[in-house]
């Protein structure tokens, strides 16, 4: 592992793709602080801009996209009660009443710091334990990974969405998606309908930008706020760094970060639950538990550290199993697919430099994100906060457009981007979740290949899919997955009683 | 007199119809398929089939408080901002990257009430200028074919 990231270390450092880290977290910032923009929206746009583009060079605005973004959101929680995204919804508690009290700069500066050293703890731990969870996957064959596939999809539709059998259907629906094209086994071409666009397939870059950036585009459009943030809300002044109030932080940022670590590996866990968890935790363990909620930098600290914490871990079970965390892991899975990089041993195997320098990128947006999220920084970047929705909206068409039309040349694939989009923003608006639909059109085609190799191994039994231990423990996995929401439900709908 | 947006009960009925009909369409599409090429999605459509089938069925039995909340709280500039979409996906289509864009970044705030048009065309300009020298000029991305492509060729 050493060895492999000291190769890594040239490619991860070289000018060009540190400035693709270090404008990647510049876009993250401004994304996540956008309200109505989510991380998962910036690198949908980002995708089709970076195609063609070195892998390290895209893959370092993913990475700092992530991290960025993550701490981006927090200005508006912060200066504005509004928070950027689900996760910084724990930070608005005692973010904004420290705004109230005169001390948004100390707030701003406790979220920074906060947030990075969770990303650094989260990105040690991607480097630390991806490798060792790839030396698992390596005991795995055909139908091992045809469970792990389904278990992939079971995760995310069961775990993403707050209703079961939405996140099922939506699954399916990205099953079907995959399957148009020609069927590499038999060359026979699916659902092209005599279209030549479709026979390699629907592109993943133009459905990643139909599902994640259409919809918000619409939102904006039917909220059509006219006003942005006020200037003088970005009039912060420098108060006392929390690096001198260390020894009251660090129990916090060590509890906080194992919390958002271990919830950013559970697929499907990720996100708001993370820094929720440690906001939670935080106020158990304090001494004056009243004060949080009323201007606690404490809070500030465990929900960002929390928070931060989650962004590279969520990525462990992705790169080594194909596995995501999080519905950004899920995107950052499409994004990888697109540069031709399969998650799995034979990403560690054969990209080892590509691979581990994406996480030294993870590492490094993580602390580039405290000097780009600095007072001075956040003044700059938040002007973006400044610009009403309804000029937003169109822009973000006009980036998303010029993305999509360039990767394969092709007026059609804006035609299906539209069309997949405005249907995207029905299926989002009924409750479906976009993830599992992007997760299955990945995984779809990797379940199909894996299906048909093992039985043509096991000479078409059926019974041999399910015969070796690890297969038995992945569909347990599976049926505890599935079964353990429909309990709770039955529980929560019998009442207390 | 005010657009009226279908209500949520509604569209999750409409929905799950449509996601049979699809599934039913799917799976007669698949039926011509040889062999293994075919049974893959012949299963997916059924489960889509299935999974459509407990929605419309869960969906009529059970009655939310919400169920007759509007799916859109404005239906009008929700529709507004689908034919904005639409429409200048066509333009492009025939006229190129940068009109329709320039019109789009003014129409649609100035369309849901944005009346600064100046800041508008200011911000749009900037953005599309900034579109044009890193994609256009820096990394040479194509932009679909455009009246203004003798003014694109100078710049590059």
């Amino acid at each position: 592992m050493i060895d492999a990231i000291l190769q890594a270390l040239p490619g991860a450092f070289a000018p060009a793709n540190l400035l693709a880290v270090i404008l990647g977290t510049m876009a993250g910032i401004i994304v996540g602080a956008l309200p109505g923009l989510s991380v998962m929206t910036g690198m949908a746009v980002l995708i089709p801009l970076t195609f063609g583009m070195d892998p390290l060079f895209a893959l370092g605005m993913m990475a700092g996209m992530y991290n960025g973004g993550s701490y981006g959101a927090a200005i508006p929680a912060i200066l504005m009660r509004v928070p950027g995204t689900a996760a910084s919804v724990a930070t608005v508690m005692d973010g904004h009443a420290m705004t109230r009290q005169g001390k948004a700069g100390y707030a701003i500066q406790v979220a920074v710091v906060s947030g990075v050293i969770g990303s650094v703890f989260s990105a040690l731990s991607l480097i630390t334990l991806a490798p060792t969870l790839v030396k698992i996957s390596l005991m795995f064959g055909p139908s091992e990974f045809f469970w792990l596939a389904i278990l992939g999809l079971a995760t995310v539709a069961s775990l993403l969405g707050e209703d079961l059998l939405k996140g099922l259907i939506a699954a399916c629906m990205g099953l079907i998606l995959g399957t148009v094209g020609m069927d590499m086994a038999t060359g026979v071409e699916r659902y092209t309908f005599d279209r030549l666009e479709l026979s390699d397939g629907l592109d993943l870059v133009v459905l990643l930008t139909a599902l994640f950036a259409i919809p918000p585009v619409i939102q904006m459009i039917e909220n059509a706020r006219q006003e942005g943030m006020p200037a003088e809300l970005l009039n912060l002044r420098r108060q006392k760094s929390p690096l001198r109030d260390w020894k009251r932080f660090l129990p916090i940022w060590l509890r906080s970060s194992v919390i958002g670590i271990i919830i950013g590996i559970l697929p499907g866990a990720g996100g708001s639950m993370s820094s929720y968890l440690a906001y939670n935790d935080a106020k158990q363990q304090s001494k004056d538990p009243d004060s949080y909620g009323k201007g606690n930098p404490e809070g500030v600290a465990a929900s960002e550290c929390g928070n931060g914490a989650d962004n590279a871990a969520s990525l462990i079970p992705a790169l080594s199993l194909g596995i995501p965390g999080s519905g950004v892991a899920a995107v950052i899975l499409g994004g990888l697919l697109v540069h031709g990089l399969r998650p799995g041993p034979q990403l560690f195997d054969e990209h080892a430099d590509i691979v581990y320098g994406f996480m030294l990128q993870m590492l490094l947006s993580g602390l580039l994100v405290g000097l780009l999220g600095g007072l001075t920084a956040t003044k700059i970047f938040g002007q973006a906060l400044r610009l009403p929705e309804v000029l937003l909206a169109p822009l973000i068409l006009l980036f998303v457009t010029i993305g999509v039309y360039s990767v394969n040349n092709s007026i059609f694939d804006l035609q299906v981007m539209v069309v997949v989009g405005l249907i995207a923003c029905v299926v989002e608006r009924l409750g479906y979740p976009s993830a599992p639909i992007i997760l299955g059109m990945i995984l779809g085609p990797i379940a199909e290949v894996q299906l048909s190799l093992a039985l043509t191994i096991s000479g078409g039994e059926p019974l041999a899919l399910a015969s070796s231990p690890v297969s038995m423990v992945l569909i347990a996995l599976i049926l505890l997955i599935l079964v353990v929401p429909l309990l709770k439900r039955r529980k929560a709908s019998a009442g207390p009683n | 007199m005010a657009l009226r947006s279908v209500s949520r009960r509604h569209a999750e009925l409409g929905f799950a119809v449509a996601l049979v009909a699809a599934a039913g369409f799917l799976f007669l599409q698949a039926a011509d398929y040889p062999g293994v090429t075919g049974s893959y999605p012949r299963t997916l459509s059924i489960l889509l089939g299935i999974g459509g089938l407990l929605m419309l069925v869960r969906t009529l039995r059970q009655h939310n408080p919400d169920d007759e909340q509007p799916l859109f709280e404005r239906p009008g500039r929700v529709y507004l901002g689908a034919a904005a979409v639409l429409l200048y996906i066509a333009a492009v289509s025939y006229i190129g990257y940068l009109i329709p864009s320039l019109v789009l970044g003014i129409a649609v705030p100035y369309a849901l009430g944005y009346r600064n048009m100046r800041h508008s065309a200011l911000v749009v300009t900037a953005t599309l200028a900034f579109i044009v020298l890193v994609f256009v000029v820096a990394l040479q991305r194509p932009i679909p074919r455009d009246l203004l492509d003798p003014l694109l060729a100078v710049l590059r």
